[in-house]
């Protein structure tokens, strides 16, 4: 059974610790993460049982060059959009559009591609994490609904 | 056509880029053609600073012009400061989510494409698009008034940037084209590489440094025509150094006398957590082997795009006393001119070695980023990083055997810098004068 812990600190790592032990779950993988880009770090990794997000083929997406790779990908997206928004000649220039398929792509998409390949490839059944009011919480939340995972909450 | 005047942009262009400006500048100066820098955002000092490196005559930078284009900077703070209050204030990335509710039945995202993805995840690619525009358009139109009136101003016959990156550089070239002026591509670093195949085209004409380089510009659906094969401006400067005159610049500057064997150690820039973390794990794997060791000197040296950052906080254990930390603007390939060896990540600083001769450790490392085959000429010797301290052992041992794989370092040479023949500037000097006949790849 996949079955994952996203812990922000030490805190958060002792509740796991708890979990795991009351529940007596063997085989559950401990990852970290933060509510500001890249979003899926190693701070905590240092901690012992927290995993590598390299280990489950994320690489560092502070190097990433995603919206680069995928640029006409994403200009295909965002320019459908731009164009019914976008009155105007000069902002619909692609002087001015590669600066927002850098945006989408650097700011969102190089996360959603980057949690698609962790969901897709390890099918968690069970995601542990304190959702926020924020992108990545509601995102991680959005991928667990369309993946069908569970969600458990980092309490005592 | 006769050219007259060439502009030139900077805008965080690291000092590779204004040096090759420099180099070329002063090919053009020869054919009559003044060039003027237009320094976005930047003090004009590190135009004077790399011209005084490069021992350019300073004398004629009056009558060649030097504008600044400053302007924006206080827009750019309030602009920075009023998009940083809103993010912590409203958390406004978080609508650009809407999280699928459990009554919808979920679509399987396993065979979906990034569009499909993008809806079933339910991301607001509206709100994206819009708040760009928000927060950037209005900047973007102040940007293109203010180029529009500077292209008005200097009236030049073409437009030289080197990265299409930001947004200042680019409603540069808006109004450029708006006001039928021609724009040449001096790229930045090797050149585009293959992830640049699917950028829009922003330039007229490209300057290509390598065979290699003109590849991938043809990838961006650029005519064979609008290509010129020079060769890189960089390899002029360096084809006559004396090892004697840099070792007597490098004792004044650094007070390092360099009887040792001298390490050149080349980081990757310090822009990104990720770099600083290689970067910080290499000087202590260096250190652990070579730390205080009488015979050796360290040259640990700083990427060339860091001084804008200026982001050394991380090489604080470079603290050995034969460790010396060289400024992001020092010459690389001056420096590779006094080492013995070179330790490094996959980069292009990799192909200047092979130019030099330097003998040179790569340490594996996937950044995502697809580099171009260097790796199948065997000019260097590619390792592992688990293997780092191993071989940094033999190598004080005198037990390691570098590659020497000299005819493939012809190949290597030529086809990552084309020629090697102190004429590069001058080349491409002759293609701005000449870009309506073409010169073909």
């Amino acid at each position: 059974m996949n079955t994952f812990f996203l812990i922000r600190n030490e805190k958060e790592y002792r509740i796991a610790n708890n979990i795991i032990e009351k529940r007596n779950q063997g085989g559950v993988i401990m990852l970290s993460i933060s509510d500001i880009r890249p979003y899926l770090t190693n701070q905590c990794a240092y901690l012992k049982n927290v995993s590598q997000w390299e280990d489950f083929d994320i690489i560092d997406l502070s190097l990433s060059r995603f919206w680069l790779k995928n640029y006409k990908q994403i200009e295909g997206i965002v320019q459908k959009k731009a164009e019914g928004f976008y009155q105007n000649e000069m902002a619909r220039s692609p002087y001015f559009i590669l600066g927002l398929v850098w945006h989408a792509g650097d700011t969102y998409y190089k996360y959603i591609d980057a949690l698609n390949i962790f969901f897709k490839k390890h099918r968690p059944q069970i995601v542990y994490f304190n959702p926020k009011d924020n992108f990545f919480s509601k995102l991680v939340i959005s991928f667990m609904k369309a993946y069908g995972t569970k969600h458990g909450f980092l309490t005592l | 056509m006769s050219v007259k005047n060439v502009l030139f942009l900077v805008r965080r262009s690291d000092k590779i880029s204004i040096r090759r400006y420099l180099l070329v500048a002063r090919q053009l100066e020869k054919l009559n053609i003044k060039s003027c820098f237009m320094n976005i955002s930047e003090s004009p000092d590190v135009i004077k600073e790399t011209a005084k490196e490069l021992n350019l005559d300073m004398g004629y930078f009056p009558e060649y012009g030097m504008d600044s284009y400053r302007i924006c900077r206080p827009l750019e703070l309030l602009n920075s400061f009023i998009y940083r209050l809103k993010r912590t204030l409203f958390a406004r990335d978080r609508y650009a989510v809407k999280v699928i509710s459990n009554d919808v039945e979920s679509i399987s995202p396993d065979n979906a494409n990034f569009s499909e993805l993008l809806e079933i995840l339910n991301f607001d690619t509206d709100f994206i698009v819009t708040r760009y525009y928000e927060e950037s358009y209005p900047r973007w139109s102040f940007y293109v008034k203010r180029a529009s009136d500077k292209v008005k101003q200097i009236k030049p016959d073409y437009i030289v940037y080197d990265l299409e990156m930001h947004s200042e550089i680019r409603s540069f070239l808006y109004a450029a084209k708006k006001n039928s002026v021609r724009i040449i591509s001096m790229q930045h670093g090797e050149g585009f590489g293959i992830e640049y195949a699917n950028i829009p085209r922003l330039a007229d004409y490209y300057i290509a440094y390598s065979p290699w380089n003109v590849e991938n510009i043809k990838m961006l659906q650029v005519e064979d025509k609008n290509i010129f094969l020079t060769g890189m401006p960089d390899t002029d400067e360096i084809y006559d150094y004396s090892s004697e005159k840099i070792r007597e610049e490098f004792l004044l500057r650094y007070n390092l006398p360099l009887n040792k064997k001298m390490i050149l150690v080349a980081l990757r820039p310090a822009s990104a957590d990720g770099y600083i973390k290689i970067n910080t794990q290499l000087i202590e794997d260096i250190g652990a082997v070579f730390g205080n060791n009488p015979s050796y000197e360290i040259l640990i040296k700083l990427h060339n795009s860091d001084y804008i950052t200026g982001n050394r906080f991380c090489y604080k254990n470079a603290r050995y006393s034969n460790f010396k930390v060289i400024d992001s603007d020092y010459s690389f390939s001056k420096l590779l001119k006094i080492s013995d060896y070179m330790i490094t990540h996959l980069s292009s600083c990799v192909v200047d070695a092979a130019l030099m001769g330097v003998s040179t450790i790569v340490i594996d490392f996937d950044d995502s980023g697809i580099v171009p085959d260097w790796n199948s000429y065997g000019v260097f010797n590619k390792i592992a990083s688990s293997r780092l301290a191993e071989t940094l052992t033999d190598i004080k041992n005198n037990r390691y055997s570098f590659k020497t794989a000299n005819e493939a370092r012809e190949r290597f040479i030529t086809r990552f810098r084309f020629k090697y023949d102190n004429n590069a500037a001058r080349r491409i000097a002759e293609v701005i004068q000449s870009c309506d006949v073409g010169v073909k790849a």
